[in-house]
């Protein structure tokens, strides 16, 4: 678990704008506190989080400052020539599955700028947390976006605890890895129903159908509601249960992806789309399989005490168009089963539960299966004083607004679906 | 010709629901939590997150958190709880428009999942339609957010009569875990289906219930 006080360095801006020279370090959390700023650095390469604290600064030199501080306006192309084609999709759309909008310039062919619109699922979890009792404010967590909820609330115990039960952080990690696997099944269904592949859409839904039974069957939830309490897990796991299931699912999908990837239609459609560099990502501070797609080793699970016990390894592509995201995110498939499957093999027999006394400033940190999520909690005597949530799905939409420019009208779902990204998530 | 084999070797998945009652695989114990005999009511009221307990289960508030069961409650199977106030006068086809107003992506992920193989709703006649204006039924998830609650009564209007509207889910129905009010401020609701998120078999059953069958 990656987890600590939030300590944070006060400095005067022009020692921000020198650490922000510094491309080295990735920029990952901004926070309004009262009347300063906390800015949240990321040492990938050393695996060290830092904090600085400002007075009330807007730091320009880093394009991801603005999705942080929620100006979207801020990547809009400005004076777009008169044959432009503004065109504003969503919200309420089938093709995206969610409340959410596009802004849209175009010539009728190649798409110019996209900028997503935000605000129309704000449910403000950040605000409806503070005065609750943690184990109150958990099932907000849970609720910012349903479909990584373990990887939020994992975040959010590791904030709060200072050390769980073996046990514990083993059923986590388990619950995480299944909830990997759903989301990156379910990005490939997505990216074979935009290249209308009927047959295959159904097959990918099949594994994400089979594996949100199986976290059914073990969490009495679909999507693991309700598992994490802080201190520990509420529910133990069936071994058994596992292990056969994961045999079936590894080898349904390996025949499966076989085939998928020898279909020259579909790697035609995902092959150079939506291509992001290497310089990008840096310039960009993009994180997860974004970053990853594009040879930039940037997951939080390196410098995870915990993973170095476990059969993982960083997966990396070069190319950085949406064909490489998919080949991480299969080959991630593939170690998340093997980390599964060395999980359970060695599930240590110790308590679930533990007493954990909440106080003090701490963060929280979780590879989910877009990127790593930050959460930061102030807690007093068990109750929610302030919250920071930086999720993911908010970098890696500049790192998309990036990659889709310049790209045709019909490779806008393929770019979209190859990040992973969520409204619920970004707009929380 | 690879995908035809693979589908044929692969068999049938598909749930006998509803002509029989959901398998287990299909739905475990994810369902309404029931009290046992000797549960603490008092210790599980105070508990409940979002006042689902009292004398009874409140369907329709509860989150399925699972918090109760330290107070010797028990979940069950039920999942098929939807309740209808007015059905479509036609049964055989109709034409579902999903409109998310503000959820947390895992109702909309729920009714995604009516499509794939193990529900195949295309077998029962119900058909997700991309624009209000051939839909029968408003099926709307998610906690209400202003801004997205003003797109909603527009589609609504956008619909061709006869017109019903489902609500999924607790955030829509009660408010769930976000707030107070569900979206009966906004809008009559005519068939209602609780869970958080409702499972594919619920959402059915409740679709199924809209259009009278």
């Amino acid at each position: 678990m990656i987890s600590g006080e939030v300590e944070a360095n006060r400095i005067s801006v022009d020692e921000l704008e020198d650490i922000a020279k510094n491309r080295d370090v990735a920029l990952t959390a901004y926070f309004c506190r009262g009347d300063e700023c906390l800015y949240v650095w990321t040492d990938y390469e050393r695996g060290r989080t830092e904090f600085t604290a400002t007075k009330e600064f807007d730091l320009r030199s880093r394009p991801l400052f603005h999705a942080l501080s929620g100006e979207m306006d801020a990547y809009r192309l400005k004076c777009p020539g008169n044959d432009v084609i503004s065109l504003h999709y969503g919200p309420l759309t089938t093709g995206l599955w969610e409340a959410g909008a596009f802004e849209i310039l175009t010539y009728g062919e190649r798409i110019l700028n996209v900028t997503p619109d935000f605000g129309y699922k704000r449910r403000e979890v950040e605000k409806k947390v503070v005065g609750r009792r943690v184990e109150e404010a958990i099932f907000l967590i849970e609720r910012l976006c349903g479909t990584y909820s373990v990887a939020y609330s994992n975040a959010f115990c590791y904030a709060l605890e200072n050390g769980c039960p073996e046990r514990a952080e083993y059923i986590r990690a388990i619950a995480l890895e299944l909830e990997r696997l759903y989301n990156h099944f379910h990005v490939i269904q997505r990216l074979t129903a935009a290249a209308s592949q009927k047959v295959a859409i159904s097959h990918f839904s099949a594994l994400v159908e089979e594996i949100l039974r199986l976290n059914a069957k073990l969490f009495h939830h679909r999507y693991a509601f309700g598992l994490n309490v802080p201190g520990g897990v509420r529910r133990n796991v069936d071994v058994n249960i596992i292990d056969k299931k994961l045999d079936a699912i590894e080898k349904d999908f390996e025949e499966l992806v076989n085939i998928l990837l020898s279909s020259r239609i579909f790697i035609d459609r995902i092959h150079n789309t939506a291509t992001l560099s290497r310089e990008d990502v840096l310039k960009l501070d993009s994180i997860g399989i974004a970053a990853r797609g594009s040879g930039v080793k940037r997951d939080v699970r390196t410098f995870d005490s915990f993973y170095s016990n476990v059969p993982y390894r960083v997966m990396c592509e070069r190319d950085g168009d949406s064909l490489a995201r998919t080949v991480v995110r299969i080959r991630e498939i593939r170690n998340s089963i093997e980390i599964i499957r060395h999980l359970i093999s060695e599930l240590p027999q110790t308590a679930l539960k533990s007493e954990v006394e909440c106080n003090g400033f701490r963060y929280g940190r979780v590879e989910a299966a877009h990127g790593d999520v930050f959460v930061a909690v102030e807690v007093k005597d068990g109750v929610v004083k302030w919250m920071g949530i930086r999720p993911a799905s908010l970098v890696n939409y500049v790192a998309f607004i990036h990659a889709v420019e310049r790209n045709v009208f019909t490779d806008f779902p393929f770019a979209i679906e190859s990040f992973g990204l969520s409204f619920a998530d970004s707009d929380r | 010709m690879r995908w035809i084999f693979r589908g044929i070797k692969k068999g049938i998945l598909t749930t006998k629901y509803p002509e029989e009652k959901p398998a287990y695989d299909e739905v475990p114990e994810i369902g309404l939590p029931v009290p046992d005999k000797c549960a603490d009511f008092a210790s599980a009221e105070s508990n409940c997150p979002t006042g689902a307990i009292t004398n009874a289960v409140d369907a329709e508030k509860c989150i399925f958190c699972g918090r109760c069961e330290d107070f010797r409650f028990k979940r069950s199977r039920t999942v098929e709880l939807a309740e209808v106030r007015k059905t479509l006068p036609f049964s055989k086809s109709i034409h579902v428009f999903v409109a998310d107003v503000g959820s947390c992506n895992a109702c909309n992920r729920e009714v995604e999942m009516l499509n794939n193989p193990f529900y195949d709703f295309h077998r029962l006649g119900i058909f997700f339609t991309p624009t209000p204006r051939h839909a029968d039924v408003l099926l709307v998830v998610g906690y209400p957010v202003e801004k997205t609650v003003k797109a909603l009564l527009e589609a609504y209007d956008a619909m061709p009569e006869p017109k019903v509207v489902v609500a999924a889910g607790s955030c829509a129905l009660s408010g769930g875990i976000f707030g107070e009010e569900g979206i009966d401020r906004y809008i009559d609701v005519d068939v209602r289906i609780p869970g958080c998120p409702p499972p594919p078999i619920a959402l059915l059953h409740g679709l199924l219930k809209a259009s009278g069958r």
